[in-house]
């Protein structure tokens, strides 16, 4: 019983998500209104309850000094100083909390957004190394793609004697993307839409019940 | 019994719902008076009745062969994924290695398809992990997704017989905000030093500043994305990694269950299916488009056009 009621409650809920994707009955929509307003009721009291709790667990381990207090009075100051402005004057742009959040919530977030550059000079490092015939494929693919993105690709060419007036890097560059690339990638997309299918008609099945825990 | 359920359900939508799509077909195609006649609205979105017609079949399939694979007793074959195998591998690295693993179930919220694949492997990898008493190590994004992830994990160690062994507080909510949970999940594996990486769900730019810094710490890593985009980024920095359907195909494969690896067995023949119809498809389509007398053939096309 203890699973089977669990597996009832994906079956219904799934099919019911189902049968309003295809039908415009009344009923189901009505249903999966009173759903929506149910969760966004569960979220407002969640909230609150979260920031009590966040308050409370956080005071309790500044007020006794466990390991890595300053943490907790670093969060607990930083929730103050953002949400006592907001509420009191908004967080739109030009009040104190727009400006907090412009200031320094954006370059933060930048910030670790810009090590993707480093990261990925550092795998197009490793992955392009020539190590075996398809790896020696894909670093001469990745050449050509980089330079048919810059002007420099198509001047270089230009350059090369009775083949440099016609053969264009940059062209090179949209046929690998336009034809191959996106070919395999739709290969990827249709194969994973069938397993995202299989995947969703086992959970709807109670095949897969491991997201719950187990098989039993 | 539940599948039965489904299969029948469907089944019977399909019995009522087809004469109702034929009735408005054939009063939309009577003539601008007819349809200009007929103003009440549908109860059936009849713009979707192909996507329902090839749900049906789809489900059909499957049903068929799950069947046929229980009743014919006999596993059948699928290809060895090599990121599964090394499950094993990598958790006993880091039980030899004395240190945790790390898992990363993507950054969607629990009502995306693939955090739930993601949670699948969990549950395989936190029985792993409970048989060889390691550490298993999980930020979070959503709290729905943490308090998943708690009990998929205290019930694998219920199954490996060490509940004793749980420890909640490993799984644990971080930041709704993407980049501070990439910071955190960065200073961990700097820190800690994990000796296994699972990035299993649904990423996007943090999967290669993830990938990156668990592979410079000396990680063993294996990741599995429906994300066509980011898989480029696992590919290259990751030991292995679950492409697309193998990812969702992954908790079916690791239970050796056979009405799942019969699912697995029924998607191969939805794919069949599927390039039979792009082969027809680009067959019929050319002879339409250069034979002026063969336009008519251009309905195949028209057949999988979706509003």
């Amino acid at each position: 019983m203890k699973r089977q009621i669990p597996l009832l409650i994906v079956f219904l809920g799934g099919f019911m998500m189902l049968l309003d994707y295809f039908l415009h009955l009344g009923p189901i929509g009505e249903i999966r209104e009173i759903f929506a307003n149910w969760a966004r009721i569960a979220f407002t009291f969640a909230m609150y309850l979260g920031i009590f709790n966040l308050i409370m667990v956080n005071a309790k381990k500044v007020l006794t000094f466990t390991p890595g207090w300053g943490y907790n009075l670093i969060l607990l100051l930083s929730f103050l100083v953002t949400a006592v402005p907001g509420i009191l004057k908004g967080y739109q742009t030009g009040t104190l909390c727009g400006y907090m959040f412009d200031v320094f919530y954006t370059p933060l977030s930048a910030t670790m957004f810009g090590l993707l550059a480093f990261f990925i000079a550092s795998a197009a490092f490793r992955a392009f190394r020539a190590k075996n015939v398809e790896a020696a494929l894909l670093l001469v693919t990745a050449i050509i793609v980089m330079l048919g993105n810059i002007p420099l690709g198509d001047m270089m060419m230009s350059k090369i004697p009775a083949i440099g007036e016609w053969l264009k890097v940059s062209k090179i560059q949209n046929w690998i993307m336009v034809q191959p690339t996106a070919g395999a990638q739709r290969a990827i997309l249709i194969a994973a839409a069938v397993g995202a299918i299989s995947f969703s008609l086992r959970i709807l099945a109670g095949l897969d019940r491991s997201y719950f825990g187990g098989e039993e | 019994m539940l599948q039965r359920l489904l299969v029948i359900a469907l089944l019977l939508s399909l019995v009522f719902l087809l004469p109702c799509q034929a009735g408005a077909a054939l009063i939309a195609s009577s003539g601008p008076s007819a349809a200009s006649a007929s103003s009440t609205p549908s109860w059936f979105a009849t713009a979707k009745v192909n996507m329902f017609v090839g749900l049906v079949l789809v489900v059909l399939v499957f049903w068929y062969v799950i069947t046929t694979t229980v009743r014919g007793g006999k596993e059948p074959y699928i290809r060895p994924l090599a990121g599964l195998q090394a499950v094993d591998e990598a958790v006993g690295r880091a039980t030899e290695m004395g240190k945790p693993v790390l898992f990363f179930a993507g950054i969607e919220d629990v009502d995306n398809v693939q955090t739930l694949a993601g949670l699948s492997v969990l549950s395989h990898v936190a029985r792993k992990t409970a048989e060889y008493d390691t550490p298993l190590v999980m930020p979070n994004r959503f709290a729905v997704v943490m308090s998943t992830a708690q009990e998929v994990v205290k019930e694998a160690h219920l199954k490996a017989g060490r509940p004793d062994t749980f420890k909640r507080e490993n799984i644990y909510y971080v930041s709704d905000e993407q980049f501070a949970l990439v910071a955190h999940t960065d200073g961990f594996m700097a820190r800690e030093k994990p000796a296994a990486n699972f990035y299993m769900g649904s990423f996007y730019a943090e999967s290669l500043i993830l990938a990156e810094t668990g592979h410079s710490v000396g990680a063993i890593q294996i990741a599995g994305t429906a994300n066509a985009h980011q898989l480029p980024f696992f590919v290259a920095a990751c030991d292995y990694t679950l492409i697309g359907e193998e990812f969702y195909a992954a908790s079916a494969y690791l239970s050796r269950d056979l009405q799942q690896l019969g699912s697995i067995k029924g998607q191969d023949i939805c794919k069949i299916l599927i390039m039979a119809s792009i082969l027809l498809g680009v067959v019929l389509e050319t002879l339409a488009t250069q034979v002026p007398a063969l336009s008519f053939l251009h309905f195949f096309s028209r057949l999988f056009h979706v509003s």
